[in-house]
């Protein structure tokens, strides 16, 4: 499943995003509300050139053409909460934080 | 209830999970079919697998009392049976 996580850019997923988050004191003692996102710097391990899908548009979302194949059983179907093993994904439920 | 033989009597359990199943598999393919109204392999699904619940749920009805209104005829009997059986979710069923 090439596109469905793993080529991702979104650093969100990697876990950076939650670790580095911390409440800080300014200068006057305040605690301060820390910034929603973490500083994107070239030496952020999110800027990977590996993205397949360079080159493509920005903002567009696609979604590739299914085909019948690799159908489960029934039994298996509703345990797996789809009869199709190709959408069978791993659910990780924590908010795109897999670390 | 004359013409049910209570030796074929299936398993109430078994024969739910079989209408779950078979209700799932024909709910996932309509969302297919939906998308490729002319596939006929997942037409086939289809059909196999709405024969298959459309079976289980008149014979659920004819033994243990109709989850549909569409198999409460298949009950047979003078009475109304809609709220005699255990709601599944009073029994921890799948």
């Amino acid at each position: 499943m090439p596109n469905y996580r793993g080529n991702t850019n979104d650093y969100m997923r990697r876990g950076i995003y939650n670790n580095s988050r911390s409440y800080r004191s300014n200068n006057c003692g305040n605690t301060q509300t820390p910034a929603p996102y973490t500083v994107y710097t070239e030496t952020s391990p999110c800027c990977e050139h590996d993205d397949e899908l360079s080159g493509m548009p920005l903002a567009m979302a696609y979604v590739p053409w299914q085909n019948w194949k690799r159908i489960y059983d029934k039994e298996q179907a509703l345990c797996r909460g789809t009869i199709f093993e190709e959408l069978d994904k791993p659910f990780y439920g924590m908010g795109g934080c897999n670390s | 209830m004359s013409d049910i033989n209570l030796e074929n009597k299936p398993n109430r359990k078994e024969l739910l999970c079989l209408i779950n199943q078979a209700s799932f598999a024909v709910d996932d393919v309509k969302l297919y079919l939906d998308t490729h109204p002319c596939d006929t392999a997942a037409l086939d699904y289809f059909y196999e697998h709405s024969k298959i619940r459309n079976q289980a749920l008149r014979e659920y009805a004819k033994y243990y009392g109709p989850l549909t209104v569409d198999t409460a005829v298949a009950s047979c009997t003078d009475r109304w049976n809609w709220i005699n059986e255990p709601w599944p979710w009073q029994e921890g069923w799948c």
